[in-house]
């Protein structure tokens, strides 16, 4: 059947493309060889491509810009419409040709058919490609909202349409920002989703759009629900403008969700719902009805392709932050329709990812979930995913393993086997600032001391690439996420990992860390020092190490300016460090003595603990080292006091504290 | 049991205190007209009852010319209007352009055009089989008309009746309304078929002044 494919164009193809390259043939001619090529390529893949390679669509674009006949022009534009719909060649040529600008100044005209035309076509190659940028400047805006006034129902759905895809592909835009920096184009001066949306909104386009939604009519009530959702998204003043306006759009939405019949329908209400919801601006009251949504959302995931698709991600937003909600959703068998998804091979790029992204959501917090999700099988489909040559396939596997790594019982028995340590190493270095920051915060779990995953990773050589990430300036989180790793991986470790894990860094890039700007950087710092100086009986944690460095630097931590997490961390370390003699007297030595003396009545109970245990362990526990002379020392400076002040402290464990410590001194 | 008595009278009271809106009748009236497709009775009934149609009421002429066509079998005809109408409509539904193009080639099978029939089906349809299997399916069913001399003899003889031609008809009619919002049925059938339920119901339970005649509106 092969050999027909290759069919050519016809004698009347030809003849009739002839007929409109020259102008020298009679308008009528020319109109009907237009008609004759509309008419083969409508619906008709292989037509379409005919005519493409043949040349038609450069040709149909010159007729657009130069012609003034109204009936060959809307023609014209059909054919163009028709020639970006459902196949991919035919809407780039489009756009390689431009010929959506002409599509556009047409928009203005005066016959309302040839409007409606244009505006199709638009829309069409909109859905099928991506939005023309001028429908981002002003005079663009202007335009899309003055076809609300057009008497066809039809040319107002395009526009809203229009807007919306306008606001989806500006938000996709920003995800793919995220894999590299991409030049912001200078005449585009809506380049944000945020921009655009104010901007259609200054230009009355929200409030067009609430109008035509509360009057009852089914499908342009679809488009505009699609638009309102977009103009909404991620944006609290215009979700705030919508629910509190007057013409009760929010009751309407509420209404087309529970009544109207169509999946489609029922989605993009739960989708601006889901924008309310997350800009928090819904009254308490609405959480019910949250709740019973929950499990609606998963049915629609059995409806149609494109309701199919959207769904997860709709139950994703709904229910992040909330951990009711993901119970609901994890009761209503929501991970068991997912990981149908996942095996099936058939499922779309999209469906996949939009799945993983709502099992991440669902086991972020709840043991349960997790438990589904190895009940249902799917840990291998995960695992596999991280391998995807789809970026956004890689960026939803890696938050689930991010959510599933959560769980200690999962890490214990080896719910991942060993083989995502090699994909998971990879995914550090990709090219997706998104999917680097998830993996390095599976990481962090994965390094735990009963995980394991924990030798199979070190064997991968993480030491080393995470020392080089935690020093790349880029970017925080990654930062963050690293040293938080490099910390839970010498937790309680043994001291030839200790070592290794020194030699990597660096005793004076410790220092460096300890001295970072980044507050959250600092405290993950001192916690690797704490670490390491844990039962540290072979010295690893030494003065002469860090050249006399350490010491100080605590000491500059300790001034009550400093957020009380980098007090605590620097206290612990302090407790973990002057078991080593030499340490302690240079503590001794310093104004951190002095400093302690305020900490002991700290308003968080934990930094008052920590302090008391700083003075125990500096007096004590060995005796033959004059530990009564620094006894003396404290009880001068008036610890002794102070202490007898907290016996009647609210907090247990400080009172207890307190006990030991006055314990010592009577000795 | 004695069945409970609701007099004329007391039944006009209860009647009475129902509001429907003059309006939300007319628009009951406008939804039949359009969608049935009586595009001057819809065209004088805006005229005097000022109740606007939301389509364009030439546009009912088109589906009503669309649909004739196809019943007298000249699909291209057919095809010709609905895309002047809205391209977007056969673009953007492959199964009923499929459709169409399979009356097509059943149209030339019954004008007895063989070879033509034959090219048409390699030229234009073999291209949509190899996309959809349900499609290839149904077109070697189609082409296999052509193996009997008398085809009324074939168990797939159905294709060629006239109820044939009207099911593509009414598939394309849905989707043009579809396209303009509209609804593929009208409104006011589907009140009619209420009413009966309800009246059925009622009967067992009380004596009322029931409409005998729902064309009139007689009492019995």
């Amino acid at each position: 059947m092969a050999t027909h494919i290759y069919a050519s164009l016809d004698e009347n193809s030809i003849k009739s493309l002839n007929i409109l390259s020259s102008d020298s043939n009679g308008i009528e001619i020319r109109i009907q060889a237009a008609k004759y090529i509309k008419n083969c390529i409508i619906g008709n893949k292989l037509k379409k491509k005919l005519f493409i390679d043949a040349g038609a669509i450069p040709l149909f674009v010159n007729i657009l810009n130069k012609e003034t006949d109204e009936d060959l022009l809307i023609q014209a534009s059909s054919i163009i419409g028709s020639f970006g719909c459902r196949i991919d060649e035919g809407s780039q040529k489009i756009f390689e040709y431009n010929g959506v600008t002409p599509l556009i100044s047409l928009l203005s005209s005066k016959n309302l058919k040839l409007v409606e035309s244009a505006a199709r076509s638009l829309k069409i190659v909109s859905l099928f490609h991506q939005p023309p940028p001028s429908i981002y400047d002003e005079q663009g805006v202007k335009l899309l909202i003055s076809l609300f006034n057009h008497p066809l129902d039809s040319v107002k759905e395009v526009a809203a349409t229009i807007i919306a895809r306008g606001c989806e592909s500006l938000f996709n835009q920003s995800s793919l920002d995220n894999m590299e920096p991409q030049p912001i184009e200078p005449n585009l001066i809506n380049h944000s989703l945020l921009k655009y949306q104010n901007f259609v909104h200054i230009h009355s386009g929200l409030s067009t759009m609430i109008s035509i939604l509360v009057s009852p009519r089914s499908k342009i009530q679809e488009a505009c629900l699609y638009a309102i959702g977009w103009l909404t998204r991620d944006n609290v003043q215009l979700s705030s403008y919508v629910v509190n306006d007057e013409r009760k759009p929010l009751e309407c939405i509420v209404n087309l969700f529970k009544k109207n019949k169509s999946p489609r329908v029922k989605l993009l209400a739960v989708n601006c719902l889901c924008n309310f919801n997350q800009s928090k601006i819904l009254s308490t009251s609405f959480s019910h009805l949250i709740k019973n949504i929950l499990p609606i959302i998963i049915r629609l995931m059995a409806e149609e392709e494109t309701v199919k698709e959207e769904a997860p991600v709709v139950l994703a937003r709904l229910i992040v932050d909330n951990e009711d909600f993901q119970r609901i959703a994890s009761e209503a068998e929501a991970i068991t329709r997912l990981g149908s998804f996942l095996k099936d091979s058939s499922a779309s790029d999209r469906l996949k990812e939009n799945s993983l992204t709502a099992i991440a959501v669902l086991c972020s917090q709840r043991e349960d979930s997790r438990k589904q999700v190895v009940d249902a099988k799917i840990i291998p489909q995960i695992i596999s995913s991280l391998n995807s040559s789809n970026y956004a396939i890689r960026a939803a596997a890696c938050n689930c393993t991010k959510s599933l790594s959560r769980s200690i019982k999962q890490l214990r028995t080896s719910l991942f086997d060993c083989t995502i340590a090699t994909p998971l190493l990879k995914l550090l270095d990709d090219p997706s600032l998104e999917v680097r920051v998830s993996a390095s915060a599976t990481l962090c779990n994965l390094v735990l001391d009963f995980s394991p995953m924990k030798q199979a990773v070190l064997d991968n050589g993480i030491l080393q690439k995470l020392v080089q990430l935690i020093f790349e300036p880029h970017d925080f989180k990654i930062r963050l996420n690293c040293i938080w790793a490099l910390k839970n991986l010498l937790y309680m470790a043994e001291p030839s990992l200790k070592e290794s894990a020194m030699k990597e860094l660096g005793y004076d890039k410790l220092i460096d860390l300890i001295k970072d700007h980044d507050s959250s950087i600092s405290e993950q710092a001192l916690a690797v020092l704490r670490n390491l100086a844990f039962k540290d009986n072979d010295q690893l944690v030494s003065e002469e190490r860090f050249n006399g460095q350490m010491v100080p630097t605590l000491e500059s931590k300790l001034t009550p300016s400093n957020p009380p997490e980098i007090i605590k961390q620097t206290l612990f370390v302090i407790c973990n460090i002057v078991t080593n003699e030499k340490i302690r007297n240079s503590v001794m030595n310093s104004s951190i003595v002095n400093k302690l003396l305020h900490f002991m009545e700290h308003k968080h109970s934990d930094i008052r603990v920590v302090s008391i245990w700083c003075v125990c362990n500096l007096i004590g526990p060995d005796e033959n080292t004059n530990s009564s002379v620094r006894a003396m020392k404290f009880k001068e400076l008036g610890y002794v006091k102070k202490l007898e002040s907290l016996v009647d402290d609210q907090n247990i464990e400080v009172k207890d504290r307190v006990k030991t410590a006055l314990n010592l001194f009577k000795r | 049991m004695n069945k409970k008595v609701i007099s004329k009278k007391e039944w006009e009271e209860k009647l009475s205190e129902v509001n429907i809106s003059k309006q939300d009748l007319n628009k009951l009236v406008m939804n039949f007209l359009v969608i049935e497709g009586y595009q001057e009775a819809a065209a004088k009934f805006q005229e005097e009852s000022g109740t606007s149609s939301i389509v364009d009421l030439n546009s009912i002429a088109d589906r009503m010319a669309i649909r004739s066509a196809i019943q007298s079998g000249d699909v291209e005809k057919g095809i010709e209007i609905v895309n002047d109408l809205n391209p977007e409509i056969l673009d953007t539904n492959p199964q009923l352009y499929f459709h169409l193009q399979q009356q097509k080639l059943i149209e030339l099978i019954r004008k007895g055009q063989i070879s033509e029939a034959l090219k048409f089906a390699q030229e234009e349809l073999a291209s949509q089989g190899e996309e959809n299997e349900k499609f290839l399916e149904e077109l070697e069913k189609t082409i296999s008309l052509l193996a009997f001399e008398d085809t009324s003899k074939s168990p797939i003889a159905s294709l060629l009746d006239h109820s044939q031609r009207q099911k593509t008809a009414g598939e394309l009619n849905a989707a043009i309304l579809t396209s303009q919002s509209q609804d593929k049925d009208p409104k006011l059938p589907t009140i009619i078929k209420l009413l009966k339920w309800a009246q059925t119901q009622l009967d067992s339970k009380c004596q009322y002044p029931r409409i005998k005649n729902f064309v009139n509106g007689e009492f019995e």
